[in-house]
């Protein structure tokens, strides 16, 4: 394995360990975080918090100042098929945002809240 | 609790703070000229101990009663039953809305001693400062605020300061200008709510 492979590996998200090749966004879509508001971020990588916190919505603009939003996006890979879901929790401040960081699910923990 | 005229700065305080230790100072370093010119214990406590109190008052009185004032703040709005979970503690003062209530709550650093608490009605209006300046590649801010005017006093509440200028989109400045647009609209929403509108 190469250095650039094994970069990949450890660092893109969007990245199948398996067959070695890009996955492809196969579905996206923007939720609020109401019980994460600026200055009050903490971290939480269990599925169980984002299925209880997580509300649909349809624009950025539909969130209030000061709370959280999340992008939740469903990447497929073109040769095994296999998904994941990227969770991407971001403060939306006017036309800026402010990531926090990706939060990786590997194992369908979140496909029948997000993508039902 | 007091409703009257919201008051940034107690000027008595203000000039005690200043005068009083400078006025120590001038009578010590007199007494240790006039009467312990020879030196001994009187001159070291005249000439160094009580000048060296006066310059570490300075430097250290006003955080200290700062921070025991935003302590007795929260107790003082806890014993009139107003709801603080929506505070903002900053440099200069803190405020403390209850949108059910329609209260406002302020404290300042020139007036530390005065919990003043004033229906959110007389919010006239406010808006967020991101103190925006210089062109292209030099525009930033050292300095984000939210700003509301209440009986026509200015008052400016710093959610982000610094010394140097920083990029508009940096994190720090990003998350000063969100906590000042959430605090407008918290304003704004509780001033609605008392004009009854």
């Amino acid at each position: 394995m190469g250095l650039i492979d094994k970069w990949l590996r450890k660092y893109q998200d969007d990245w199948c360990r398996d067959c070695k090749c890009a996955m492809e966004k196969a579905r996206k879509q923007l939720f609020a975080l109401p019980g994460m508001s600026v200055g009050h971020y903490v971290e939480h990588r269990d599925a169980d918090y984002y299925m209880r916190e997580l509300h649909m919505v349809d624009k950025k603009s539909d969130i209030p100042p000061g709370m959280y939003a999340c992008g939740a996006i469903q990447y497929r890979c073109p040769e095994c098929g296999k998904r994941i879901t990227v969770l991407d929790p971001f403060l939306p401040v006017r036309d800026e945002e402010k990531h926090e960081g990706t939060v990786v699910f590997r194992g369908g923990e979140l496909d029948d809240f997000l993508w039902w | 609790m007091k409703t009257d005229q919201v008051k940034k700065i107690n000027y008595v305080y203000l000039l005690g703070y200043i005068l009083v230790p400078l006025a120590a100072a001038a009578a010590s370093l007199f007494i240790g000229y006039t009467f312990f010119r020879d030196g001994g214990v009187g001159a070291v406590v005249c000439m160094f101990a009580i000048p060296l109190l006066a310059v570490l008052w300075w430097i250290f009185a006003g955080g200290m009663i700062w921070k025991l004032s935003k302590k007795k703040m929260v107790r003082r709005l806890d014993e009139m039953g107003i709801d603080r979970r929506q505070i903002f503690y900053s440099d200069g003062c803190v405020v403390s809305m209850d949108i059910k209530q329609g209260q406002i709550g302020l404290l300042f650093f020139w007036n530390p001693f005065q919990v003043q608490v004033a229906p959110a009605g007389r919010v006239a209006r406010a808006w967020t400062d991101d103190g925006a300046g210089g062109a292209g590649f030099m525009r930033g801010t050292s300095r984000v605020s939210f700003l509301f005017e209440i009986d026509g006093i200015k008052i400016r509440v710093n959610t982000f300061i610094s010394n140097q200028r920083w990029k508009m989109n940096d994190e720090k400045v990003l998350e000063g200008i969100s906590k000042a647009d959430l605090w407008v609209q918290v304003l704004e929403q509780a001033r609605q709510q008392g004009a009854g509108v």
